[in-house]
Protein backbone atom coordinates (compact mmCIF):
# COMPACT_ATOMS: atom_id res chain seq x y z
CA UNK A 1 0.00 0.00 0.00
CA UNK A 2 3.10 2.72 1.18
CA UNK A 3 4.59 1.15 -2.23
CA UNK A 4 1.25 2.80 -4.38
CA UNK A 5 1.02 6.09 -2.57
CA UNK A 6 4.90 6.55 -3.29
CA UNK A 7 4.43 5.79 -6.53
CA UNK A 8 1.15 8.45 -6.60
CA UNK A 9 3.28 10.78 -5.30
CA UNK A 10 6.14 10.56 -7.99
CA UNK A 11 3.63 10.65 -10.52
CA UNK A 12 1.83 13.81 -9.57
CA UNK A 13 4.86 15.88 -9.06
CA UNK A 14 6.47 14.75 -12.18
CA UNK A 15 3.10 15.42 -13.90
CA UNK A 16 3.18 18.92 -12.39
CA UNK A 17 6.42 19.48 -12.61
CA UNK A 18 6.70 19.15 -16.17
CA UNK A 19 3.43 20.92 -17.08
CA UNK A 20 3.06 23.34 -14.62
CA UNK A 21 0.39 24.67 -16.73
CA UNK A 22 -1.69 21.71 -17.03
CA UNK A 23 -4.67 22.43 -14.79
CA UNK A 24 -4.31 26.33 -14.71
CA UNK A 25 -7.53 28.05 -15.41
CA UNK A 26 -7.93 29.72 -18.88
CA UNK A 27 -7.37 33.43 -18.86
CA UNK A 28 -9.89 35.61 -19.84
CA UNK A 29 -8.33 37.88 -22.16
CA UNK A 30 -9.14 39.80 -25.55
CA UNK A 31 -6.48 40.89 -28.08
CA UNK A 32 -7.65 42.90 -31.13
CA UNK A 33 -5.67 44.70 -33.63
CA UNK A 34 -7.90 48.10 -35.50
CA UNK A 35 -6.49 51.14 -37.65
CA UNK A 36 -7.02 53.05 -40.66
CA UNK A 37 -4.77 53.36 -43.51
CA UNK A 38 -2.99 56.82 -43.64
CA UNK A 39 -0.92 58.05 -46.57
CA UNK A 40 2.82 58.25 -46.62
CA UNK A 41 5.29 59.95 -48.23
CA UNK A 42 5.34 59.37 -52.20
CA UNK A 43 2.13 58.71 -52.42
CA UNK A 44 2.33 55.30 -50.49
CA UNK A 45 0.01 53.95 -48.57
CA UNK A 46 0.60 53.05 -44.84
CA UNK A 47 -2.08 51.31 -42.23
CA UNK A 48 -1.77 52.45 -38.51
CA UNK A 49 -2.72 49.98 -35.97
CA UNK A 50 -3.07 49.73 -32.53
CA UNK A 51 -3.26 46.21 -30.62
CA UNK A 52 -5.59 46.41 -27.11
CA UNK A 53 -5.39 43.91 -24.74
CA UNK A 54 -8.21 43.62 -22.49
CA UNK A 55 -7.78 40.99 -19.46
CA UNK A 56 -10.85 40.19 -17.04
CA UNK A 57 -10.24 41.91 -13.27
CA UNK A 58 -7.30 44.58 -14.45
CA UNK A 59 -8.58 47.63 -13.26
CA UNK A 60 -7.49 50.98 -14.26
CA UNK A 61 -5.51 52.60 -10.81
CA UNK A 62 -6.78 55.88 -11.45
CA UNK A 63 -10.65 55.04 -12.17
CA UNK A 64 -10.44 51.51 -10.48
CA UNK A 65 -12.62 50.24 -13.83
CA UNK A 66 -12.11 48.21 -16.29
CA UNK A 67 -9.44 48.92 -18.67
CA UNK A 68 -7.47 48.06 -21.80
CA UNK A 69 -3.92 47.78 -22.44
CA UNK A 70 -2.79 49.67 -25.98
CA UNK A 71 0.59 49.55 -28.06
CA UNK A 72 1.17 52.61 -29.88
CA UNK A 73 0.33 52.70 -33.62
CA UNK A 74 1.87 50.14 -35.54
CA UNK A 75 2.64 51.33 -38.82
CA UNK A 76 2.17 48.60 -41.37
CA UNK A 77 3.01 48.92 -44.95
CA UNK A 78 0.57 46.70 -47.15
CA UNK A 79 1.34 43.41 -47.76
CA UNK A 80 1.37 44.20 -51.77
CA UNK A 81 4.07 47.35 -51.06
CA UNK A 82 5.95 45.54 -48.86
CA UNK A 83 6.67 42.63 -51.38
CA UNK A 84 7.84 45.24 -54.13
CA UNK A 85 9.86 47.77 -52.21
CA UNK A 86 11.50 46.10 -49.15
CA UNK A 87 11.94 42.01 -49.86
CA UNK A 88 14.73 41.94 -46.72
CA UNK A 89 11.69 42.81 -44.94
CA UNK A 90 9.91 39.91 -45.75
CA UNK A 91 11.02 37.36 -43.65
CA UNK A 92 10.51 39.59 -40.39
CA UNK A 93 7.33 40.72 -41.07
CA UNK A 94 4.13 39.54 -38.99
CA UNK A 95 0.92 40.57 -40.13
CA UNK A 96 -0.32 42.48 -37.03
CA UNK A 97 -3.83 41.53 -37.42
CA UNK A 98 -2.21 37.70 -37.04
CA UNK A 99 -0.15 38.19 -34.39
CA UNK A 100 -2.82 39.60 -32.17
CA UNK A 101 -4.89 36.34 -32.86
CA UNK A 102 -1.68 34.47 -31.87
CA UNK A 103 -1.02 36.69 -28.74
CA UNK A 104 -4.77 36.29 -27.76
CA UNK A 105 -4.42 32.29 -27.84
CA UNK A 106 -0.92 32.55 -26.10
CA UNK A 107 -2.44 34.37 -23.15
CA UNK A 108 -5.25 32.30 -23.07
CA UNK A 109 -3.07 29.23 -22.58
CA UNK A 110 -1.05 30.89 -20.35
CA UNK A 111 2.05 30.32 -22.03
CA UNK A 112 3.00 33.99 -22.37
CA UNK A 113 2.40 36.82 -19.56
CA UNK A 114 0.23 40.11 -20.36
CA UNK A 115 3.75 41.89 -19.18
CA UNK A 116 5.65 39.74 -21.98
CA UNK A 117 3.28 40.58 -24.66
CA UNK A 118 3.33 43.93 -23.94
CA UNK A 119 6.62 44.50 -24.00
CA UNK A 120 6.51 42.69 -27.72
CA UNK A 121 4.30 44.77 -29.30
CA UNK A 122 5.52 48.36 -27.25
CA UNK A 123 9.10 48.05 -28.82
CA UNK A 124 10.33 49.66 -31.82
CA UNK A 125 11.24 46.56 -33.20
CA UNK A 126 8.66 44.34 -32.60
CA UNK A 127 8.72 43.01 -36.08
CA UNK A 128 12.01 41.91 -35.53
CA UNK A 129 11.34 40.05 -32.36
CA UNK A 130 8.57 38.07 -33.70
CA UNK A 131 11.03 36.76 -36.33
CA UNK A 132 11.77 33.65 -34.63
CA UNK A 133 8.16 32.82 -33.85
CA UNK A 134 8.82 29.24 -35.34
CA UNK A 135 11.19 28.64 -32.75
CA UNK A 136 9.40 30.02 -29.76
CA UNK A 137 7.30 28.26 -27.35
CA UNK A 138 5.21 31.31 -26.52
CA UNK A 139 4.14 32.03 -30.14
CA UNK A 140 2.36 29.75 -32.69
CA UNK A 141 -0.17 30.16 -35.60
CA UNK A 142 -3.75 30.44 -34.51
CA UNK A 143 -6.00 27.77 -34.15
CA UNK A 144 -9.46 29.54 -34.50
CA UNK A 145 -11.14 31.58 -36.67
CA UNK A 146 -11.90 35.14 -36.31
CA UNK A 147 -13.69 37.86 -38.54
CA UNK A 148 -14.42 41.31 -38.44
CA UNK A 149 -15.49 43.89 -40.51
CA UNK A 150 -14.23 47.24 -39.63
CA UNK A 151 -15.40 50.84 -40.94
CA UNK A 152 -12.68 52.97 -42.26
CA UNK A 153 -12.15 55.99 -40.02
CA UNK A 154 -11.56 58.17 -42.73
CA UNK A 155 -15.38 57.39 -44.30
CA UNK A 156 -16.74 58.85 -41.14
CA UNK A 157 -19.51 58.35 -38.65
CA UNK A 158 -23.14 58.07 -39.68
CA UNK A 159 -24.36 57.17 -43.18
CA UNK A 160 -21.68 56.10 -45.60
CA UNK A 161 -19.02 53.94 -44.76
CA UNK A 162 -16.02 51.96 -46.25
CA UNK A 163 -15.85 48.75 -45.22
CA UNK A 164 -12.80 46.13 -44.94
CA UNK A 165 -13.18 42.50 -43.41
CA UNK A 166 -10.28 40.70 -41.93
CA UNK A 167 -10.23 37.15 -40.93
CA UNK A 168 -7.04 35.69 -39.67
CA UNK A 169 -7.18 31.81 -38.81
CA UNK A 170 -5.31 28.26 -39.28
CA UNK A 171 -3.67 28.16 -42.65
CA UNK A 172 -3.85 32.00 -43.21
CA UNK A 173 -0.27 32.82 -44.36
CA UNK A 174 0.96 35.27 -46.69
CA UNK A 175 2.65 33.02 -49.26
CA UNK A 176 5.45 35.49 -49.67
CA UNK A 177 6.90 35.00 -46.15
CA UNK A 178 5.13 31.99 -44.93
CA UNK A 179 4.17 33.69 -41.94
CA UNK A 180 0.62 33.96 -40.15
CA UNK A 181 -1.48 36.69 -42.16
CA UNK A 182 -4.84 38.05 -42.52
CA UNK A 183 -7.28 37.60 -45.32
CA UNK A 184 -8.29 41.30 -46.22
CA UNK A 185 -10.86 42.15 -48.48
CA UNK A 186 -11.18 44.79 -50.90
CA UNK A 187 -12.64 47.55 -49.32
CA UNK A 188 -16.91 47.55 -49.96
CA UNK A 189 -16.49 51.12 -50.35
CA UNK A 190 -19.74 54.45 -49.67
CA UNK A 191 -21.51 51.03 -48.27
CA UNK A 192 -24.96 52.81 -46.49
CA UNK A 193 -25.87 50.43 -44.16
CA UNK A 194 -29.47 51.83 -43.82
CA UNK A 195 -29.98 51.88 -47.78
CA UNK A 196 -28.34 48.49 -48.07
CA UNK A 197 -31.20 47.16 -45.33
CA UNK A 198 -34.15 48.57 -47.46
CA UNK A 199 -32.63 46.45 -50.35
CA UNK A 200 -32.63 43.23 -48.35
CA UNK A 201 -28.82 43.25 -47.63
CA UNK A 202 -27.40 42.31 -44.59
CA UNK A 203 -25.30 43.94 -41.89
CA UNK A 204 -21.21 43.71 -42.66
CA UNK A 205 -20.83 43.23 -38.86
CA UNK A 206 -23.54 40.61 -38.95
CA UNK A 207 -21.90 39.38 -42.22
CA UNK A 208 -18.68 38.76 -40.18
CA UNK A 209 -20.06 36.92 -37.27
CA UNK A 210 -21.90 34.58 -39.90
CA UNK A 211 -18.56 33.87 -41.78
CA UNK A 212 -16.62 33.33 -38.79
CA UNK A 213 -19.24 31.00 -37.29
CA UNK A 214 -19.39 29.13 -40.78
CA UNK A 215 -15.52 29.14 -40.75
CA UNK A 216 -15.44 27.55 -37.20
CA UNK A 217 -17.85 24.77 -38.01
CA UNK A 218 -16.13 24.17 -41.41
CA UNK A 219 -19.09 24.78 -43.81
CA UNK A 220 -16.79 27.21 -45.87
CA UNK A 221 -13.34 27.01 -46.21
CA UNK A 222 -10.98 30.23 -45.87
CA UNK A 223 -9.73 29.44 -49.22
CA UNK A 224 -13.68 30.18 -50.69
CA UNK A 225 -13.42 33.24 -48.90
CA UNK A 226 -10.21 33.80 -49.98
CA UNK A 227 -12.08 34.09 -53.56
CA UNK A 228 -15.11 35.93 -52.49
CA UNK A 229 -13.25 38.76 -50.62
CA UNK A 230 -10.56 39.55 -53.16
CA UNK A 231 -13.06 40.66 -55.81
CA UNK A 232 -14.27 44.18 -55.81
CA UNK A 233 -18.48 43.47 -56.25
CA UNK B 1 -22.14 39.97 -50.55
CA UNK B 2 -24.73 37.25 -52.37
CA UNK B 3 -21.34 34.84 -53.29
CA UNK B 4 -21.86 34.13 -49.57
CA UNK B 5 -25.27 33.19 -49.41
CA UNK B 6 -24.64 29.50 -50.57
CA UNK B 7 -22.15 28.88 -47.73
CA UNK B 8 -23.36 31.35 -44.37
CA UNK B 9 -26.55 31.62 -44.31
CA UNK B 10 -28.47 28.82 -43.70
CA UNK B 11 -31.37 31.05 -44.25
CA UNK B 12 -31.95 34.37 -45.38
CA UNK B 13 -32.92 35.99 -41.81
CA UNK B 14 -30.53 34.14 -39.70
CA UNK B 15 -28.59 35.75 -37.06
CA UNK B 16 -25.58 35.20 -35.27
CA UNK B 17 -25.64 32.02 -32.63
CA UNK B 18 -23.60 34.14 -30.18
CA UNK B 19 -23.37 37.45 -28.97
CA UNK B 20 -20.05 39.40 -30.19
CA UNK B 21 -19.68 43.07 -28.49
CA UNK B 22 -16.91 45.06 -30.12
CA UNK B 23 -15.49 48.32 -29.79
CA UNK B 24 -14.06 50.08 -32.78
CA UNK B 25 -13.04 54.02 -34.11
CA UNK B 26 -15.70 55.46 -36.35
CA UNK B 27 -13.81 58.83 -37.06
CA UNK B 28 -10.26 59.87 -37.05
CA UNK B 29 -10.75 63.54 -35.92
CA UNK B 30 -10.46 63.75 -32.01
CA UNK B 31 -12.40 67.35 -31.24
CA UNK B 32 -10.76 69.80 -29.13
CA UNK B 33 -12.00 68.77 -25.74
CA UNK B 34 -10.23 65.29 -26.55
CA UNK B 35 -13.40 63.60 -27.34
CA UNK B 36 -13.03 60.53 -29.81
CA UNK B 37 -16.04 59.09 -31.27
CA UNK B 38 -16.39 55.27 -31.97
CA UNK B 39 -18.75 52.64 -31.38
CA UNK B 40 -20.15 49.61 -30.00
CA UNK B 41 -21.17 46.97 -32.28
CA UNK B 42 -23.28 44.00 -31.09
CA UNK B 43 -24.09 41.49 -33.15
CA UNK B 44 -26.19 38.32 -31.97
CA UNK B 45 -29.47 36.11 -31.37
CA UNK B 46 -32.53 37.51 -32.17
CA UNK B 47 -31.56 41.08 -33.06
CA UNK B 48 -33.44 42.35 -35.50
CA UNK B 49 -34.15 45.44 -36.94
CA UNK B 50 -38.21 46.67 -37.10
CA UNK B 51 -37.96 49.04 -39.25
CA UNK B 52 -36.73 47.06 -42.00
CA UNK B 53 -38.59 43.80 -40.65
CA UNK B 54 -36.81 41.25 -39.14
CA UNK B 55 -32.82 41.82 -40.34
CA UNK B 56 -30.40 41.05 -38.16
CA UNK B 57 -28.85 44.09 -37.18
CA UNK B 58 -25.74 45.87 -34.79
CA UNK B 59 -26.18 48.58 -32.39
CA UNK B 60 -26.07 52.40 -33.46
CA UNK B 61 -22.86 53.92 -32.70
CA UNK B 62 -21.72 55.69 -29.43
CA UNK B 63 -19.78 58.59 -28.38
CA UNK B 64 -16.85 57.80 -26.29
CA UNK B 65 -14.69 60.49 -24.43
CA UNK B 66 -11.04 60.28 -24.10
CA UNK B 67 -8.19 61.69 -21.46
CA UNK B 68 -8.21 64.44 -20.02
CA UNK B 69 -12.00 63.24 -18.86
CA UNK B 70 -10.46 59.44 -18.88
CA UNK B 71 -9.36 60.44 -15.30
CA UNK B 72 -12.92 61.09 -13.95
CA UNK B 73 -14.44 58.42 -11.80
CA UNK B 74 -17.15 57.86 -14.25
CA UNK B 75 -15.03 56.95 -17.36
CA UNK B 76 -14.65 53.55 -18.87
CA UNK B 77 -12.43 52.12 -21.40
CA UNK B 78 -14.27 51.22 -24.41
CA UNK B 79 -12.34 48.09 -25.72
CA UNK B 80 -12.93 46.90 -21.89
CA UNK B 81 -16.66 47.93 -21.75
CA UNK B 82 -17.29 45.76 -25.39
CA UNK B 83 -15.80 42.91 -23.71
CA UNK B 84 -17.50 42.59 -20.62
CA UNK B 85 -21.02 43.45 -22.60
CA UNK B 86 -20.31 40.26 -24.76
CA UNK B 87 -19.90 38.37 -21.54
CA UNK B 88 -22.73 40.21 -20.14
CA UNK B 89 -24.44 38.95 -22.79
CA UNK B 90 -23.41 35.54 -23.18
CA UNK B 91 -23.76 34.86 -19.67
CA UNK B 92 -27.28 36.17 -19.76
CA UNK B 93 -26.49 38.13 -16.46
CA UNK B 94 -27.65 41.19 -18.52
CA UNK B 95 -30.41 41.11 -21.43
CA UNK B 96 -29.75 42.94 -24.75
CA UNK B 97 -33.10 45.03 -23.66
CA UNK B 98 -31.37 46.39 -20.85
CA UNK B 99 -28.01 46.67 -22.95
CA UNK B 100 -29.89 48.93 -25.18
CA UNK B 101 -32.08 50.57 -23.02
CA UNK B 102 -28.67 52.19 -21.17
CA UNK B 103 -26.07 52.63 -24.08
CA UNK B 104 -28.88 54.77 -25.88
CA UNK B 105 -29.65 57.07 -23.34
CA UNK B 106 -27.56 60.60 -23.66
CA UNK B 107 -24.52 61.26 -21.34
CA UNK B 108 -24.94 56.83 -20.93
CA UNK B 109 -21.02 56.77 -19.41
CA UNK B 110 -22.20 59.38 -16.87
CA UNK B 111 -24.88 57.72 -15.71
CA UNK B 112 -22.47 54.26 -15.39
CA UNK B 113 -22.84 54.51 -11.46
CA UNK B 114 -20.61 52.16 -9.91
CA UNK B 115 -23.72 51.10 -7.23
CA UNK B 116 -25.98 50.81 -10.19
CA UNK B 117 -27.94 47.60 -10.88
CA UNK B 118 -26.75 47.70 -14.52
CA UNK B 119 -23.02 48.10 -13.32
CA UNK B 120 -23.39 45.41 -10.96
CA UNK B 121 -24.37 43.22 -13.30
CA UNK B 122 -21.66 44.60 -16.19
CA UNK B 123 -19.17 43.24 -13.92
CA UNK B 124 -20.09 40.75 -12.53
CA UNK B 125 -17.52 38.67 -13.66
CA UNK B 126 -15.01 41.24 -13.04
CA UNK B 127 -15.11 41.06 -9.22
CA UNK B 128 -11.22 39.75 -8.88
CA UNK B 129 -9.92 42.94 -8.39
CA UNK B 130 -5.93 43.05 -9.97
CA UNK B 131 -4.97 46.54 -10.16
CA UNK B 132 -2.29 46.94 -12.89
CA UNK B 133 0.60 49.07 -12.51
CA UNK B 134 1.24 51.97 -14.25
CA UNK B 135 -1.29 52.88 -17.61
Amino acid sequence: MRFHNFWRCVLFFAFFGFFPNAFSAPKDIRVRAEGDWYQGKANSYFKGIRISFVEQGVLDPVTGRPTSKNSPVISVPPAGYLRATKPKALSSFIDPYALSAMLEEALQSGSLTLHQSLDLVRSDNWMLKTMNYKNSKLLKPPKNYRAQFQSNLSSGVGTNKDFTLVITGPGIMDPQTRRPAALISVPIYDFQVVSARKQGSVSPYVLAALIEQALQSESITARQVSKIISRPE
Amino acid sequence: MTHFSQYVFKSPRQNPREFRATYELADAVTEQNGTKYGQIVITGPELVDTDFKSHPIEIPQIGFVNSPVAQEKTYIDPQALAFMIEKALRQKTLTIEQVIAFLSENDWHRNLKSGSEFYKKLTKENTAVKVCKGR
